[in-house]
């Protein structure tokens, strides 16, 4: 299966997820949509000449980016189906989960980190070739890189009651280690997936908070798709840097200062405007 | 994003827009990707739109009775040999509502009022 297969196979299971026990023709609908829209799209790629990991990171993004909008539709769905009122106080745990999912999904990965990489330290080197690829000389190293991964993530969740930013900011670093198992096929792929999109999502939260938009003013949408799709890049850049990769290594530091760059002028756009 | 009653959202008035540029490109009925992408390209360039946002935002849409769809006939889709398109089509009031959103700013990316349905 071809990682633009496993994509399509991603989406597929998220909407079957977020449409469970909707009305069957409802769900029934929003799944057909779904796999014509990813169709289209790679069809649109293959035909025009892109290459598909542009495609792929293209419908990822997308459905990355539509999880909340997801959860509220779903939630909209539920409450028509059972034919009760949507209200604000009525709505408060589905609203809350559409807010923060990407703060669930990080105390989860982070401690899967922490179990995964204590285990592999207990347990030796066994097994560590799936979870931690590389020289399995070097797998007590990876194990307390994820293992200390996990722990940023969570200390950055509990630090978040403090300072936002700080704790946005730890909690997208702890995810950089599984962000590596990119490289890796089968289950450990769908963790990183799910590791890159909880970087991108509290990079953009931190950003929001710092407010690099115009004064006042939430970060505009196209400003926000351009802070994910570069934290992206980085983040992929970094945890390969991470496997020990050299070039990729050379590749951070150039794209640190691009980020660094570009925060400036965000912050002076914020100053004009 | 919350709305004042009686309001379109930027994104419904760009779908608007993008469905009567697409009709007037000869495309008088649209699939979601379709729409994904004459969003991208018009009316200023930007990412693919987020599928829950961009399916949300057609439902609403087609529920306001500005747009409606249909799906396609499978034997077409399996004669091309793909999934089924569901297709969309500006209504009347659709186009209405995105012509006094115009008439009343002197621009697309306004929030024309909804026009009861």
């Amino acid at each position: 299966m071809s990682t633009a297969d496993r994509t399509t196979a991603l989406v597929a299971w998220w909407v079957a997820t977020y449409t469970r026990r909707l009305p069957v023709e409802v769900a029934a609908r929003r799944r057909a949509e779904l796999i014509s829209d990813v169709w289209e799209q790679r069809a649109h790629g293959r035909a025009m000449g892109t290459p598909t990991a542009a495609v792929t990171l293209s419908i990822l993004r997308r459905m990355a980016a539509g999880i909340p909008a997801d959860l509220r539709w779903r939630h909209q769905q539920l409450a028509a189906a059972e034919g009760r009122p949507l209200r604000p106080g009525g709505r408060h745990l589905p609203h809350l989960l559409a807010r923060s999912w990407w703060l669930v999904l990080a105390t989860l990965l982070g401690a899967f980190q922490v179990v995964v990489g204590i285990g592999t330290a207990l347990g030796g080197s066994d097994g560590a070739g799936i979870l931690l690829p590389g020289d399995p000389a070097g797998a007590t190293r990876r194990a307390a890189i994820i293992t200390t991964g996990g722990l940023l993530a969570l200390w950055g969740i509990a630090q978040r009651r403090r300072s936002r930013v700080a704790g946005d900011l730890l909690i997208a670093v702890g995810m950089l280690p599984p962000v590596a198992w990119l490289w890796v096929s089968g289950p450990a792929m769908i963790v990183s997936l799910l590791a890159l999109t909880v970087t991108v999502a509290a990079v953009v939260q931190a950003a929001q908070v710092r407010r690099l938009g115009r004064r006042g003013a939430p970060l505009a949408a196209d400003d926000r798709m351009r802070l994910g799709n570069a934290v992206v890049l980085v983040a992929v850049v970094a945890a390969a840097a991470l496997l020990g990769r050299p070039t990729a290594s050379a590749l951070v530091v150039g794209l640190v200062i691009l980020g660094l760059l570009a925060y400036v002028g965000l912050r002076r756009r914020r100053r004009t405007s | 994003m919350r709305r004042k009653p009686g309001t379109l959202l930027p994104l419904e008035v760009d779908i608007l827009h993008a469905g009567l540029q697409l009709r007037r490109d000869g495309v008088s009925r649209f699939h979601g990707f379709q729409l994904a992408k004459q969003l991208a390209d018009h009316p200023r360039p930007r990412t693919l739109t987020a599928h829950g946002t961009l399916y949300k935002a057609l439902q609403r849409l087609e529920e306001a009775g500005l747009l409606v769809s249909r799906w396609e006939d499978p034997q077409v889709a399996a004669a091309e040999g793909r999934p089924r398109r569901r297709l969309y089509e500006l209504t009347g009031a659709g186009e209405r509502a995105l012509a006094a959103g115009q008439a009343r700013h002197g621009q697309a990316s306004t929030r024309p009022r909804l026009e009861p349905t």
